[in-house]
């Protein structure tokens, strides 16, 4: 309680020092008068009795300074002073301070370009449900990026044949980029759109919902099943300005009509604007 | 050669002032310096200024009250008396204090080989 409240008056105090100053200046000179009267009532000579006023004293300097120790915040003076006394030092010597910020900024500017990188590659998780969890397979055959690491169908259903250390085993087509299979048409103006064809389980294991609709249906992702497309949130925004009949109706993508089926969240999984689709797994076309 | 006076140690040059106000009454900075070199019998080693940031310690705790008045030879000075909080708190520091030398006492007075009395 009085830790406190000493600490307010310091604080106080702090943004007091001139009134306080004077104050404290008027005593001490109060208390040197009273001492020199007591010197002269002794018989002491004038000089006499104010140099033994100052020596009982004990040096006006310091105790002005023990004073506004004991009354304020001394550290944050000093700081103050250190800080005053930096900015006098840089503005003297222009070249150099220029310098110094300059390095300040490229180490700054560094460091927030490295770290925008490594938050959205290693930091920030995926966004799919327990992202801890998932496991991207990749062979290890080398030459031509990420092309040459691809399975075939054969070797992802002996995966998910033999699989006992994971919950589930997924996979999409990895060749969507450039594929033509994502043409629409009979819509408006005729367009390209970007999308990736899934194997059943594959929105189920990343814990994605649809936000209208549904997902794929076992039938829907069997060779020569019935066509099937998911769309992407923002695609549905921009294209079909969010009206949610669009579920249920036909898309003619590739010239071939499949039935949109669901909407998926916003976020999205990938680009945004990418419709969601799957026909089943092609099984030859699988290699690169 | 006469007897080298007296350090004070860290704390009790407050007590020293909390009870001298609160034997005294209202004193100035400078009668409070006089009455503590007085009762010590000039034993303590006071640079008189150094009781000025004991006493805004003090003031700053809510032990003593300050106000500028009027000596008795007419000069302007501030006068200093203890508050309710401050004889508490002089109740309990005094009693630290004694207890404290006791126990010294004593412990001092242990007979030894050497330094015994």
């Amino acid at each position: 309680m009085d830790a406190l409240r000493q600490a307010l008056a310091r604080l106080r105090a702090f943004f007091r020092k001139a009134p306080l100053d004077r104050d404290m200046e008027a005593e001490m000179a109060s208390h040197l008068a009273f001492a020199i009267e007591e010197n002269l009532q002794r018989g002491l000579s004038p000089q006499e009795a104010g140099r033994q006023a100052l020596v009982r004293f004990g040096g006006v300097a310091q105790s002005k300074e023990k004073h506004r120790e004991a009354r304020g915040l001394p550290a944050l003076d000093v700081l103050i002073q250190d800080l005053r006394y930096t900015f006098r030092t840089l503005r003297r010597d222009r070249g150099f301070a220029s310098v110094a910020v300059l390095i300040l900024a490229l180490g700054i500017g560094a460091n927030i370009a490295v770290f925008s990188v490594v938050n959205t590659i290693l930091l920030r998780p995926l966004p799919f449900r327990d992202p801890q969890r998932l496991v991207w397979m990749a062979s290890e055959r080398g030459v031509g990026g990420l092309s040459a690491v691809t399975y075939t169908v054969a070797a992802y259903e002996e995966f998910q044949r033999h699989n006992r250390s994971f919950q589930d085993v997924t996979g999409y087509d990895p060749f969507f980029g450039d594929s033509d299979f994502t043409k629409l048409t009979g819509r408006g103006e005729p367009q390209e759109l970007s999308g990736v064809r899934v194997a059943e389980n594959f929105l189920p294991t990343l814990g994605v919902q649809p936000a209208l609709g549904r997902l794929f249906t076992p039938e829907e992702c069997r060779k020569g099943g019935r066509l099937a497309v998911l769309l992407g949130h923002s695609f549905w925004q921009r294209q079909f300005a969010a009206d949610p009949a669009i579920v249920g109706q036909a898309l003619v993508l590739n010239n071939r009509p499949f039935t949109v089926v669901g909407v998926l969240r916003h976020p999205s999984i990938s680009a945004p604007s990418s419709p969601w689709s799957e026909d089943g797994y092609r099984r030859p076309g699988y290699h690169g | 050669m006469p007897e080298k006076k007296l350090d004070l140690l860290q704390g009790t040059l407050d007590l020293m002032v909390l009870q001298t106000l609160a034997a005294m009454g209202s004193l100035h900075g400078y009668g409070i310096a006089r009455r503590i070199e007085q009762a010590s019998g000039d034993a303590v080693l006071l640079n008189q200024g150094t009781i000025y940031a004991s006493l805004v310690r003090l003031q700053q705790r809510g032990w003593i009250s300050a106000e500028w008045g009027t000596s008795d030879n007419n000069r302007k000075a501030k006068f200093y008396s203890i508050t309710k909080r401050g004889r508490q708190q002089l109740a309990k520091d005094a009693a630290y204090w004694q207890r404290l030398s006791g126990v010294m006492g004593r412990v001092l007075a242990m007979p030894g080989e050497g330094g015994g009395r």
